[in-house]
């Protein structure tokens, strides 16, 4: 990476840097710092191929999908984000949207990795199966199951949900 | 369900803080190379070298034929000691610091906290608190003073007097806590420096306070335009005080590919190695632009190796080693050295990292680390670098 290169890069990064941690922080489960580390490690391997990427913001962001996977297939090193219980809504109103939302985050950083990733792709990045299948380098059966479980997932975690999440259906 | 989802991801991404630096981080990540190797001499020089490139004819021209020279009277400055020490000093129970932390020929002679103040819906500023070596407690004291360095040797600081930018520029004998003398300014300074034999003092001058920052929260960034306007060189023991108009780098939105650029509003001057040039600092590579004493751009001084955005020699004492750029990884232990810093003599390196266990790479100390990555010894202990209201050290000669 010549003087050039790294001007280049280093502009791509100050544009791009926001969407990149939006999306690593959704990754990680709402945790800032690994989600630096995250698009720090994808940053870092784009700039070693810099010259030969084309779709710089896509190949960073699939390192991310991809990392955020093999992290915790491989040892867990990351964990899960260990979070307190939801709160206890059961009593309570919830037909505030904004609590309805902090009741699913709270739900959405105790899903594995794997199955808080497919639901980012597919809700956040708002790509289709197809795509999401391509991303993560499995089938798009593979992506249809995990979503549905992963759905089913936060139902469980969080049975406040489950009237908008069966009006989902 | 799905527009749930959705307005939930969305609004929870927009949590996430940004961090300015992440183009460096990942830039000096690329380059981590393991500790064992701590990238001695050969390899290493090469990579150096290559952001030694020469700058004859870059950017403006930016020489100020009239300096104004204001007389002063001098101040005897007291002797450096001789020997200088070199014992190893740590403190590793607090943080910040309370006792002197040192190693070999490197001390941490003072250290700063930053803080962002808003001073408006769009607008915030960043500003110091800075705390001072006290030889009286053989700790250190913490000050009001906008600005602080210690000059080589641990006897005196320059001071400026204010919270923001200062007309005024002290020279405080550490040892009494007098000011041994005030020298006035008719430009406003925002930073002091001194030089490497200890008889001057460079101080940057600014229209403005440099370190505003436009947005809100973390968002927060650089405005572009730096109000820098020159620069002081004052010679303490003649008593004269010369300035030199030196305006800032572009901030690289319209300079050409290639022309060092720098985008922070704070652009304070350094001093060559040998002291008989200045440097100013680019956020681009090579990390900094060389002007002569009257500030006309010249040549990168040959040999000169710095330890980058830092004005520390890479170069080890007996110039044989020159430490690398980033570095770093797991070495023995599975201690890890995150960053080098300064040479503390020709087989050790202060550096940052951690001797224990570190919860992530902001999560650091200072670390004594010897060349063949061995031995690590620490120095401070860790603190969440990464976090607002982290201490930050400034290491000196003793």
């Amino acid at each position: 990476m010549d003087v050039a290169d790294e001007q280049r890069f280093r502009e791509f990064v100050s544009a791009r840097s926001p969407a990149l941690m939006r999306l690593g922080f959704l990754l990680t489960g709402g945790d800032q710092h690994a989600a630096e580390d995250l698009v720090q490690t994808a940053l870092a391997k784009l700039a070693s191929r810099w010259r030969r990427v084309d779709a710089p913001e896509a190949y960073a962001k699939q390192i991310m999908y991809r990392q955020q996977i093999s992290w915790w297939r491989a040892s867990r090193r990351r964990g899960e984000v260990v979070q307190a219980e939801p709160p206890e809504l059961a009593d309570r109103d919830l037909n505030h949207q904004s609590e309805l939302r902090m009741v699913l985050r709270s739900a959405l950083a105790r899903l594995t990795a794997r199955q808080r990733t497919v639901l980012v792709l597919r809700y956040f990045e708002d790509l289709p199966e197809q795509d999401v299948a391509r991303a993560l380098g499995c089938s798009v059966g593979t992506v249809r199951s995990t979503a549905h479980r992963s759905l089913a997932r936060l139902r469980e975690i969080a049975p406040e949900l489950a009237r908008e999440l069966e009006v989902a259906k | 369900m799905t527009r749930l989802l959705r307005d939930t991801l969305q609004e929870w991404a927009d949590e996430t803080r940004v961090p300015h630096d992440l183009a460096d981080r990942a830039l000096r990540r690329r380059a981590w190379k393991p500790v064992g190797m701590v990238v001695l001499a050969v390899g290493l020089v090469a990579a150096i070298a290559v952001s030694a490139v020469g700058l004859r004819g870059a950017g403006p021209d930016v020489r100020d034929p009239q300096a104004t020279m204001r007389a002063a009277t001098g101040v005897t400055l007291p002797p450096r000691p001789s020997p200088a020490p070199t014992d190893v000093r740590a403190d590793t129970e607090h943080i910040p610091p309370a006792k002197l932390i040192a190693a070999g020929r490197m001390a941490v002679s003072a250290y700063y906290i930053a803080r962002r103040e808003r001073i408006s819906d769009k607008e915030q500023r960043v500003v110091y608190r800075w705390s001072l070596y006290d030889p009286r407690t053989d700790g250190y004291e913490k000050t009001s003073w906008a600005w602080v360095d210690v000059a080589p040797g641990l006897q005196v600081a320059a001071v400026l007097d204010g919270e923001l930018i200062s007309r005024r520029l002290g020279i405080l004998d550490l040892n009494t806590r007098q000011i041994l003398k005030w020298i006035d300014l008719e430009h406003p300074v925002g930073s002091v420096t001194w030089s490497p034999d200890g008889t001057k003092v460079l101080a940057t001058a600014y229209s403005s306070y440099p370190d505003i920052l436009q947005g809100k929260g973390d968002q927060a960034s650089p405005m572009g335009n730096s109000p820098r306007t020159g620069y002081y060189i004052v010679d303490v023991e003649a008593g004269t005080a010369d300035y030199h108009e030196l305006p800032p780098l572009g901030d690289g939105t319209f300079d050409g590919a290639g022309q060092p650029a720098n985008m922070n509003g704070r652009q304070d001057l350094g001093w060559s190695l040998d002291g008989t040039l200045i440097w100013a600092p680019t956020d681009t590579s090579p990390d900094r632009v060389f002007y002569t004493l009257d500030g006309e751009q010249t040549e990168w001084p040959k040999g000169d190796r710095y330890v980058d955005y830092s004005r520390i020699s890479a170069t080890s004492p007996n110039g044989r080693l020159v430490l690398g750029r980033g570095v770093p990884a797991d070495p023995v232990g599975g201690q890890k050295v995150l960053q080098l810093h300064a040479w503390a003599d020709d087989d050790n390196v202060i550096a940052v990292g951690c001797a224990g266990s570190c919860k992530s790479e902001f999560n650091n100390g200072l670390v004594l680390v010897s060349v063949d990555g061995r031995r690590t010894t620490q120095l401070g202990a860790n603190r969440d670098s990464d976090k607002e209201g982290s201490w930050r050290w400034v290491l000196t000669p003793r």
